[in-house]
């Protein structure tokens, strides 16, 4: 799958295009896990061509949950469509201090950043 | 009669006619000792009657004995004629020089006995040449070729008779039909297109010996009556059977000689084509007996060196998935070195695999890319080993020899990989299908035992009625529901999913239905019981991986229901009085998503319900609401909503039927995902 990367100011953003199933979210894994390696903690995957979310690709994110948060780190995850966002709060991921899920109006990632 | 009976009996006969013959020799020398101008004895009817007799028992025995050659061993035939002859010629030689030696009153009757020898030795050795030569003409046997030799033995009868009815005028018809059928006999020599040149030269070289058998034989019929006096009539032995056989056979000797002569040169070439016939051969029963990969790369290799007459070959392989070990090498006669350095050069696998075609360097000093190579070869053929789906790699034969490759041999050598390219392919999908088959075998095994791993019956009581359908997308899966009832009357329930689908969900949908019975056993309050279960999943599961659960203790006593929804999809409760339909969304975070100590924190407290008979609580897994037609729309919430709002006065059983029937209306096939519903009815 591709996925784009831009180095921002204080964080990177990711952008997938497509499916995050078994398959294609082995390559975001990769990607997050380069990003967490390198100590960049601070990460926001942008959802806007997200179609379709798998518990493969929730895995992905709860995997580096608690290395995010013992490192101080953010993952802000943006503009999810209304489907995806069901599954992501049905699983109590919206609960969570590092892991942000902002609902589709909310365009302004940058701020929640900026705070740490 | 047993034949050994009837042989010994046949040759008991022989001997007799041939003591009758020596008796009738040794009365004419006893006469003609006391009266010269005595009448013949040996021409008289008496002596030719004998005479035929002992030729057609003779031709009997010869018939039984060597009418049936079953295996055609030529030159070991030929090898025995002529020894038989020899025996014939040295006694023939024995008996002229003993002749001379010895004194008169003795001298006659000697020479009658050894006259009647060489006589018995001149008929057992064209007897024997006469079926000899018969074996060879019925190579391959034939209608026409049978028909062919009736007559002849028909001709060959006649002219039996002859000493006894003989005539002039027999001897004419007989002859004409005789050469006839003989000439025709004659043409019949396939047999010597079967045989390879070193059999050629051995069966030239005793068939001339057997001619220098029969010339000395025809040299001592002339001559030997003179050498040892014996006088007889010379109608007796001139024409008729004996003669006609000594015919035969020296027409066919000859024929056979010169067809022998002129099919020397050819040999080779037919024996190239028979050598390639047998390796085609070889390749094919590689194909269809063969799992062994080296083995089939090996005969191929053989195959192509034996048919190209190259100097040294190797085989070069792509990594192919299924096969045993990508990096078998198979080389002849040329050592890893080499190949290696050659392949340096110019890596032609690849090249010809792209293309599907050999490739033929004729003189590998003057290419391009191997023109800096001191290496000894001169000619360098490639060709490709593939099969439709797969290119495993391809076949190097090299020469010494400038362009030493004909067309036929490039033919030749990619019809043999073409060959090995299926077989390498039957193989592969044999191998593979052994192993799917045991991968299969196993998961069936795997399905037997999880379905073990969920309740068969709910429990229940006349207030409380459970029910749940189930069913994985793939052989195992990742759901789970479970409910016990404890001593004291009230139920604890569980609904789970683990992420994820097939045998790593299946092993840690085991290890919840563990923590569950576990963790049900102690009496432990909701709260304490999902945060414990949370923690127990964290520790057995990997990274990434987690289960959703909606956990219940239905507390009949109070008909209450405390709930804790942990990151599962939310159910519904459905209140029959008013008709109402609630969607039980309060929860937490699923377990093993948050594995250290916050998450009994985070927890809010357990939704508490009370129910009332005719209320329904119903819940699901994933699978349900995920579910998608053709057009990837999902089978949704409101669906459920739907078909619980309709079947609720229905039974719990008719009320998980309806949903899961819906749903799989609705995808119109089998579900993409493992489902499981579980409706609690109160009643």
């Amino acid at each position: 799958m591709e996925i784009r990367q831009i180095q921002q100011e204080h964080y990177v953003t990711l952008s997938p295009v497509g499916d995050l199933d078994a398959h294609s979210s082995v390559h975001l894994d990769e990607k997050i896990q380069k990003l967490v390696e390198a100590g960049k903690v601070m990460i926001h995957v942008d959802f806007s061509e997200v179609t379709y979310i798998s518990s493969a690709g929730l895995g992905v994110f709860i995997s580096y949950l608690d290395e995010i948060a013992s490192q101080g780190g953010q993952l802000v995850l943006s503009q999810l469509s209304d489907n995806i966002y069901d599954v992501f709060s049905i699983l109590g991921l919206n609960k969570l201090d590092h892991l942000i899920i902002l609902s589709p109006e909310e365009k302004e990632v940058a701020t929640y950043f900026v705070q740490k | 009669m047993r034949p050994r009976v009837i042989n010994g009996l046949l040759l008991a006969i022989v001997i007799l006619l041939w003591l009758l013959l020596l008796g009738f020799h040794l009365m004419q020398q006893m006469v003609s000792v006391l009266r010269t101008d005595q009448p013949l004895i040996i021409g008289s009817l008496y002596y030719r009657a004998s005479l035929v007799a002992f030729w057609l028992s003779s031709l009997m025995l010869a018939g039984r004995l060597l009418g049936n050659i079953e295996k055609l061993h030529i030159s070991g035939l030929l090898w025995r004629l002529f020894m038989t002859g020899m025996v014939g010629v040295s006694l023939i030689l024995v008996s002229t020089f003993v002749n001379r030696m010895m004194s008169n009153p003795i001298k006659g009757y000697l020479s009658a006995f050894f006259f009647c020898l060489a006589l018995a030795a001149v008929v057992a050795y064209f007897l024997s040449a006469l079926f000899i030569f018969r074996r060879l003409i019925f190579y391959p046997r034939t209608r026409r070729k049978i028909t062919t030799w009736q007559f002849f033995t028909a001709v060959l009868l006649v002219g039996m008779v002859y000493p006894v009815y003989g005539s002039e005028y027999w001897e004419r018809i007989t002859y004409v039909p005789l050469v006839l059928v003989s000439l025709l006999l004659c043409s019949h020599v396939r047999w010597v297109s079967y045989l390879n040149f070193n059999q050629k030269l051995r069966a030239l070289g005793l068939l001339s010996l057997n001619i220098l058998v029969m010339i000395t034989y025809l040299v001592a019929e002339q001559l030997l009556p003179q050498q040892l006096g014996i006088r007889i009539d010379d109608s007796v032995f001139e024409v008729g059977f004996l003669t006609y056989v000594v015919i035969f056979s020296m027409v066919y000797s000859i024929f056979s000689v010169l067809v022998l002569f002129f099919n020397l040169p050819t040999s080779s070439v037919f024996e190239r084509e028979s050598l390639e016939i047998a390796s085609f051969e070889k390749i094919n029963q590689a194909i269809q007996a063969n799992l062994d990969f080296t083995e089939i790369l090996r005969t191929l290799l053989d195959a192509c060196l034996l048919t190209a007459n190259a100097r040294a070959g190797w085989i070069e392989l792509t990594p192919v998935e299924g096969m045993a070990d990508p990096e078998i090498k198979i080389r002849s006669r040329i050592s890893g070195s080499d190949v290696a350095e050659l392949r340096e050069s110019y890596n032609l696998t690849q090249k010809v695999l792209n293309e599907q075609k050999f490739y033929l360097v004729r003189h590998m000093g003057k290419h391009k890319s191997f023109r800096n190579q001191r290496t000894r070869f001169r000619t360098l053929l490639c060709v490709p080993v593939y099969s439709n789906s797969t290119a495993y790699g391809a076949v190097f034969i090299v020469s010494d020899l400038v362009n030493a490759f004909e067309e036929v041999t490039i033919k030749s050598v990619s019809s043999y990989a073409e060959q090995a390219g299926i077989a390498l392919e039957n193989a592969r999908l044999i191998k593979s299908n052994i192993e799917l088959e045991r991968y299969q075998e196993q998961l069936k095994i795997a399905k037997e035992v999880q379905t073990q791993l969920l309740p068969r019956q709910l429990p229940g009581d006349r207030q409380i009625e459970m029910f749940a359908r189930s069913e994985n997308a793939d052989e195992v899966g990742g759901d789970y529901f479970d409910a016990i009832k404890t001593p004291d009357g009230r139920y604890r329930v569980a609904i789970g999913d683990v992420s994820g689908k097939g045998t790593t969900a299946a092993f840690y949908m085991a290890e919840v239905k563990g923590v569950f019975h576990a963790l049900a056993a102690l009496d432990l309050d909701p709260h304490t019981f999902v945060a414990t279960a949370n923690q127990a999943m964290s520790e057995c599961m990997q990274k990434g991986a987690f289960v959703t659960l909606t956990y219940l203790e239905i507390n009949p006593a109070l008909k209450q229901v405390a709930m804790i929804r942990a990151g599962h999809c939310p159910g519904y409760f459905y209140c029959a009085a008013n008709q109402s339909l609630r969607s039980l969304r309060e929860g937490t975070l699923g377990l093993g998503i948050l594995r250290s100590g916050n998450y009994r924190s985070m927890m809010p407290a357990p939704t508490l319900v009370s129910y009332r008979p005719g209320d329904v609580l119903v819940l699901f897994t994933d699978g349900i609401v995920e579910a998608r037609d053709e057009a990837a729309n999902e089978f949704g919430y409101e669906r459920i909503e739907a078909m619980i709002r309709d079947h609720a006065r229905g039974s719990a059983g008719e009320i998980a039927d309806a949903i899961v029937n819906s749903a799989k209306l609705f995808t119109r096939s089998k579900l993409q995902d493992d489902y499981t519903v579980l409706v609690i009815r109160f009643t």
